[in-house]
């Protein structure tokens, strides 16, 4: 007979013999990480305490876009795909088109920015406000409850990504061919301040949609993508004091995101290798 | 001692064959000539076709006179009967070959004079065969066994030698008796065989077993025999072909992603065995295999145990597959046959002619289920380990069907060590649909890909897709999905606690 471990055991981290819950080293360093960048963000953005300090290098830009970014984005994106198709909810479809928006967006924002500074900021922003946006949704919908599709699931993930792409992609063409939205890329404009907050206050609020369900079903899963969300949030907030490009405000901004790359790879490798521990084949029949 | 000393002699000996097909090859050729041979049997089992089968080959095809002593039936039944079986005795009566002794009624004091007339009627026929039907309608006659057993061993046993007569004595053996005669002749006899028939999965089917046979190596297993329109049939043993090559020689499956799982293809004269549920898609596959080989100029033979020709060409055009085409132009052939208990050993026979005649590079047969469920597990071994030993002695490429339950692994089908490939086709249950499995269970002396591949019965085919990523425990006939996705899935699908239920 196969022996199945309920599903909530699956995804329920180690409990100690006493029966709380028990949190690791890694996710408590992890949560550490947000004051240390908020600091870092203040001393350097708002305080200037190294002042001069400035380094510009679009090929780091595109090199951690590419590599970092948006490889960790499409893992997110494979896994919340297959999701999708499995369980047909709806978050699961906002939150892989959330990571794919950024990861996209950042990564041509990054091959602009070797064109022009202030397009590739403008393009990183505005990738990063409706990657925000989707991101509150499915924090929302993963709050509350989110609907299920039944039908046509390939179909409907299908279009999502391919309007997505098309989306960037024209995000990115008005950004090249057009001045209506460039304000957004001028350092210290009342413009990019207005949307970075945006960004900023939108990434805080579903990771505290994300982090009310893990405070419910204790998922890694859960703990690790909320803090990921919450860093990108900060690495914004980093950016948000930012006075010119390349200075330290940048990097830590930069660094940030890199961080959040790594928690969301955690969020990934959270999810449980194997569930049964039910007999090997052989004895299954 | 040398070794050479110990080997033995070959012995040239004089043999009388029998003309019954299939049987003088199991017997060296036919019964040393002058030996008293034993045929006991059944009731209906063939005694008196066998022996009158032996006495027709003699005088038709060797010139050899042969006397018939009955005691069963008359001249005129006897004739008649043969008839049926186009043996015309009256012409070798006429020739001079052959002499019909009736002696139906026999009484006690006439066996001295039935004996004497025997006599008398070999010598003036100069007879070198004899049959006497039956031996234990004569042993009536006399009033003590001694008596019988004297008239064994002195006037038939020492007239027949002597004069180079073979002769062969009709045994009754009722039905359910272990007893060959009258316990007397199986002794004496320099050879005994056992006719005898029973019932299996309710068919009829017939055994020959040669018990005995003096200075003659003869089948070890138990052969099987039919009773056509021209007598007896007896269909040889199931012995595996001695293997005599090794084909390093890849060729196709037919399947372009399955031969790269197989790193280029199985080896020419290996058996491929593909397992799989009920519309797995095993048929298809060994279509696939065959239009491939054909195609690439080369004979290909289908033997079907479960669909007629023209199913199969049918099946084979809705991919495309020109299978009549190349069936006009000789480079493939359709086999059909429904199996049962009765016919099995005549369907093996018209194969293993067919393969002779035809010489294939190709061999199928679908499904190997159909077979197994008419045949005992004993004679289906053989005939697989034979099958295998085919390809590799004639360097013919096999690949067999079986129907296999849900999840079955190739331990449930026990033959199947014997194959050298081993391919399994499953069918997946996922999202409301039936999706198609493939893996490759076992590759003799060849790498393989063993990984789960998803496939598709295309419209052109099989073809073999990647592996499966969004599902685990395929194999073990209950899939589930991976378990990163489910977890994944799970951790963002928790639904919201009720205020009922939050404070259980």
């Amino acid at each position: 007979m196969r022996v199945r471990r309920p599903a909530s055991q699956v995804v329920t981290p180690k409990s100690d013999p006493t029966g709380s819950i028990a949190i690791s080293i890694s996710q408590k360093l992890g949560v550490a990480s947000i004051p240390v960048i908020a600091s870092l963000a203040v001393a350097f953005g708002l305080f200037d305490m190294v002042d001069g300090v400035v380094f510009q290098s679009a090929l780091i830009q595109i090199v951690i876009n590419v590599f970092v970014i948006l490889t960790v984005s499409l893992i997110v994106v494979r896994i919340s795909a297959k999701s999708f198709l499995t369980t047909g909810s709806s978050n699961l479809l906002l939150l892989g088109l959330a990571v794919f928006e950024f990861g996209f967006s950042s990564t041509v924002g990054g091959f602009i920015t070797g064109l022009n500074v202030d397009e590739g900021i403008e393009m990183y922003v505005l990738g990063a406000l409706v990657s925000a946006f989707l991101h509150l949704s499915s924090g929302i919908l993963t709050y509350k409850g989110s609907p299920v599709r039944r039908t046509r699931l390939k179909l409907r993930l299908g279009f999502s990504y391919v309007s997505t792409t098309i989306f960037v992609l024209l995000i990115g063409f008005f950004v090249l061919n057009s001045s209506f939205l460039s304000s957004i890329g001028q350092f210290g404009s009342i413009v990019q301040r207005s949307v970075i907050a945006t960004i900023v206050v939108t990434l805080l609020a579903s990771s505290f949609f994300f982090s009310r369900v893990y405070s419910r079903t204790r998922s890694p899963v859960l703990y690790w993508y909320s803090l990921a969300v919450a860093t990108v949030s900060f690495a914004y907030f980093a950016f948000f004091t930012t006075q010119e490009n390349g200075d330290l405000a940048t990097w830590t901004g930069i660094f940030g995101l890199c961080l959040s790359s790594v928690y969301f790879l955690k969020s990934v490798l959270s999810a449980p290798k194997a569930i049964s521990t039910g007999p090997g084949i052989g004895a299954t029949r | 001692m040398a070794s050479s000393d110990l080997k033995t002699r070959e012995v040239s000996v004089d043999r009388v064959a029998t003309g019954v097909e299939g049987f003088d090859s199991a017997i060296e050729g036919g019964f040393p000539r002058g030996d008293l041979i034993l045929i006991a049997g059944h009731p209906g089992s063939g005694k008196t076709l066998l022996s009158s089968q032996f006495l027709y080959n003699g005088a038709s095809n060797h010139r050899e006179p042969g006397v018939y002593v009955s005691f069963a039936e008359n001249r005129e039944a006897f004739l008649r009967n043969m008839r049926r079986t186009r043996m015309d005795f009256e012409k070798c009566e006429r020739d001079g070959l052959f002499k019909f002794l009736d002696f139906v009624t026999v009484k006690d004091k006439a066996i001295d004079e039935i004996l004497s007339t025997v006599i008398s009627e070999l010598d003036s026929l100069g007879a070198k065969r004899l049959v006497i039907d039956s031996f234990s309608a004569m042993a009536q006659a006399f009033s003590r066994k001694i008596e019988a057993r004297i008239v064994l061993h002195t006037v038939l046993g020492r007239m027949t030698r002597l004069n180079g007569v073979t002769t062969m004595l009709i045994a009754e053996k009722p039905l359910g008796s272990k007893a060959l005669g009258g316990e007397i002749e199986e002794f004496v006899a320099d050879a005994v065989v056992v006719l005898t028939h029973a019932l299996a999965r309710g068919y009829l089917v017939r055994n020959l077993d040669v018990v005995k046979m003096r200075g003659t190596r003869t089948s070890r297993t138990r052969l099987h025999y039919d009773i056509g329109d021209g007598g007896l049939v007896v269909y040889p043993p199931l012995t595996p072909y001695p293997l005599e090559k090794i084909y390093s020689e890849k060729v196709s499956t037919g399947v372009d992603g399955l031969d790269k799982m197989l790193s280029g293809g199985i080896y020419k004269g290996s058996t491929v065995l593909v397992m799989g549920e009920s519309g797995t898609g095993k048929t298809t596959s060994a279509l696939q295999f065959l239009a491939r080989g054909a195609m690439n100029n080369e004979k290909v033979l289908f033997t079907s145990y479960e669909e007629s020709p023209d199913e199969l060409l049918r099946h084979g055009s809705s991919f495309g597959w020109k299978l009549s085409e190349l069936v006009e132009a000789r480079k493939a052939k359709f086999m059909s046959f429904f199996p049962d208990p009765s016919n099995i050993q005549r369907i093996f026979s018209e194969v293993r002619q067919e393969i002779s005649e035809f010489r294939p590079a190709r061999l199928v047969v679908d499904s190997l289920t159909s077979l197994e469920r008419m045949m005992d597990p004993d004679e289906f071994f053989q005939v697989i380990r034979r099958l295998v030993t085919l390809g590799k002695s004639r360097g013919i490429t096999c690949l067999a069907t079986a129907r296999t339950s849900e999840g079955a692994l190739p331990s449930d089908f026990w033959v199947s060590s014997l194959a050298d490939v081993i391919l399994s086709l499953r069918q997946v249950e996922s999202q409301s649909a039936l999706r198609r499995a493939l893996v490759i269970f076992k590759a003799r002396g060849s790498p393989l890909d063993s990984s789960i591949k998803e496939f598709e019965i295309s419209p052109v085919g099989i073809a073999v897709e990647e592996k499966f990523t969004d599902l685990e425990q395929i194999l073990s006939g209950a899939p589930r999905k991976t378990a990163r996705v489910e977890g994944w899935s799970e951790a963002f699908t928790a639904r919201p606690q009720t205020k009922a239920g939050s404070h259980k």
